[in-house]
């Protein structure tokens, strides 16, 4: 059995905002192996950043415990955090807006080496150039600045900046969806080939479902602040069971023409994160919602490792 | 572009930047001539003894009113001291004046909007009501009341116009702040351990400076024009300093018979504030690091 790298057990993080508690993430929990990835999709708004966020300490949780390797980290001090964050790092959407536009490429990647401190000079340039070219970045580019690099570099230069402490675990907070397709290809590639040189853990946050499925282990599918389900990659893709899933799943374009397929085309609007209802929070958009429904949901284990959160999920297995 | 870089050894950062800015501030024609203007302005302001061919407060009694000529330059005043002379010590006093009531005003409300923009809550609203409420009195307003109040001086007048115009610089750098420091580069820099002296001086305020710098350029400008004021309604620089706007207060009752003597110093004060602002233009397009070269 391989090592547990990440446990997240009934974690909240509600904000407070004019309009009431903001529910971001409610009671979610799963777990991870070390090396592993685990894909977290969801519509814009479903809480996947605040989840990845919180995870890392970015945000303080509201409620439930984070443990890392076995220890509870749920609640740290300063000088924990520290060492945590040497082995937990982020790698962000917008390779426009994580990069400071003032620093040089160099400067970047040798910044959080440098605020560790015990290395020479000399040492930081020799970890700045084996980053550069584990990222494949050409080191000519030491020198430029972000904003004369196209998308690509630019990520590259965030993963550079992410790999520099050795973390063990990376939060991928949708990493290519600013990227073009053919760019994509290249960065998720890169960090698989990373995944597997350095024994990364990663949880990848995406909506594309096509990327997530290409790189996961396994997969949960958020709605609304909760996990709807959560199963291996392949049985998620092949035997869905919650309807927000199907309905997500069947919105999957697919390359050929003639092919006959059901659409699953979801009515109404995503009801609001403020002051939720318990119960279901899909049932005002589920074709099979009833009475049930509106009491609280649970996410129990319906098959081997497969989790979905509905009560009604005996009828679709 | 990429083909510039090279894999050469770094240069100093610093430089280069300066280099940058200063290459894209050299295609406007405007900026450049105001800031050509304003070196000039300084240098004058600086060898006052050596270039004045007559000291400031040099009374030729037997020779007032005199019209401008190879001697006098710009002619002579009531008292028979020459202009031209007088101009070049008031560049002094004016720009005395304009960099530090501006020296002053910046630094405090930088502080000030650093600390409202950065940490926000409950600070930044009692911070940013007070400066509110400080706005709500016109500027001038404030400066003639604290000129009257504390005496009227150079000294007193660069306190009044630097106090008056701290609100002005809070705003710029607090709002730059509250942008920035939602920025992902921050995100990213908590993640890697920054703490909180880091962010500000490293991700957060090189940042913030362009709006600053261009803040504080025109402000130059502005606050010399306001230090005129004062001094020309007799709340600034008493005589016999040479500041500008005093002397037009002087030369305002011969503006009939003698219109050179307040029209010189106008002159000088508008060229001056005028360069002021073409090189604050100027440098709001050469500052940002995004522009294309």
């Amino acid at each position: 059995m391989m090592a547990q790298i990440l446990e997240v057990k009934n974690l909240k993080k509600y904000f407070q905002t004019p309009g009431g508690e903001l529910h971001a993430v409610d009671n979610v929990s799963f777990r991870m192996e070390a090396g592993t990835t685990l894909g977290v999709v969801g519509e814009s708004g479903c809480g996947k950043s605040t989840l990845g966020r919180t995870v890392l300490h970015l945000h303080e949780s509201t409620d439930g415990k984070i443990f890392f390797q076995g220890e509870d980290i749920t609640r740290v001090d300063k000088k924990k955090l520290k060492a945590l964050r040497e082995d937990m790092q982020i790698i962000f959407q917008d390779p426009y807006s994580s990069l400071n536009p003032r620093m040089s490429v160099s400067e970047i990647i040798r910044e959080p080496l440098k605020r560790k401190g015990g290395r020479t000079k000399a040492e930081l340039d020799t970890d700045v150039e084996r980053l550069m070219d584990l990222v494949g970045l050409a080191q000519r580019f030491a020198n430029s600045y972000p904003h004369e690099l196209d998308g690509g570099r630019r990520q590259r230069i965030g993963i550079a900046r992410a790999l520099s402490l050795n973390p063990k675990f990376i939060v991928c907070d949708e990493p290519v969806s600013a990227l073009d397709v053919s760019i994509q290809a290249q960065i998720l590639n890169l960090m698989k080939d990373l995944q597997d040189q350095m024994g990364l853990s990663y949880i990848f946050i995406t909506h594309d479902l096509s990327v997530v499925k290409h790189m996961s282990d396994e997969i949960s599918v958020m709605y609304l602040g909760q996990m709807v389900e959560k199963a291996s990659a392949a049985e998620l893709f092949y035997h869905p069971i919650h309807p927000y899933t199907k309905a997500l799943l069947s919105a999957i374009p697919i390359p050929k023409v003639n092919i006959e397929r059901k659409r699953i085309l979801l009515k109404g609007e995503i009801t609001s994160p403020v002051n939720p209802k318990p119960g279901c929070r899909f049932a005002a958009r589920c074709a099979y919602a009833s009475e049930e429904c509106k009491a609280p949901q649970t996410l129990e284990e319906v098959e081997p490792g497969h989790f979905v959160s509905c009560c009604c999920s005996k009828k679709f297995i | 572009m990429r083909g510039r870089k090279c894999n050469g050894p770094a240069r100093k950062k610093k430089e280069s930047q300066f280099a940058a800015v200063m290459k894209r501030l050299k295609r406007n024609k405007f900026a450049m001539a105001g800031l050509i203007i304003i070196i000039l302005l300084i240098l004058i302001a600086i060898f006052a003894d050596v270039i004045a061919p007559y000291g400031y407060a040099e009374q030729d009694l037997k020779n007032t009113f005199a019209s401008p000529s190879a001697t006098h330059l710009c002619g002579t005043d009531k008292l028979g001291r020459d202009v031209f002379s007088r101009l070049i010590y008031g560049a002094r006093e004016s720009l005395l004046i304009g960099f530090l009531s501006v020296l002053l005003a910046a630094s405090i409300g930088m502080v000030l909007g650093a600390i409202a923009g950065y940490y926000g809550g409950v600070l930044d609203n009692v911070l940013m009501r007070f400066l509110d409420i400080y706005q709500s009195i016109p500027n001038i307003l404030m400066s003639m009341v604290l000129a009257t109040a504390l005496g009227a001086s150079t000294q007193n007048t660069i306190l009044a116009l630097g106090i008056s115009t701290i609100p002005l610089h809070a705003r710029i750098l607090r709002s730059q702040f509250m942008t920035l420091r939602e920025q992902e580069y921050v995100e990213a820099a908590i993640a890697t351990n920054a703490n909180d002296f880091e962010i500000i001086f490293k991700h957060v305020l090189p940042n913030a400076i362009s709006p600053m710098i261009v803040q504080i350029t025109m402000s130059l400008g502005l606050s010399i024009l306001a230090g005129a004021t004062l001094s020309f309604l007799g709340l600034g620089a008493q005589p016999p300093s040479p500041e500008w706007g005093t002397m037009i207060s002087e030369g305002r009752n011969y503006l009939r018979n003698y219109p050179y003597l307040a029209l010189a110093p106008g002159l000088c004060i508008m060229v001056t504030v005028l360069s002021f602002n073409l090189l604050g233009d100027g440098l709001r397009d050469a500052l940002d690091p995004k522009l294309k070269d």
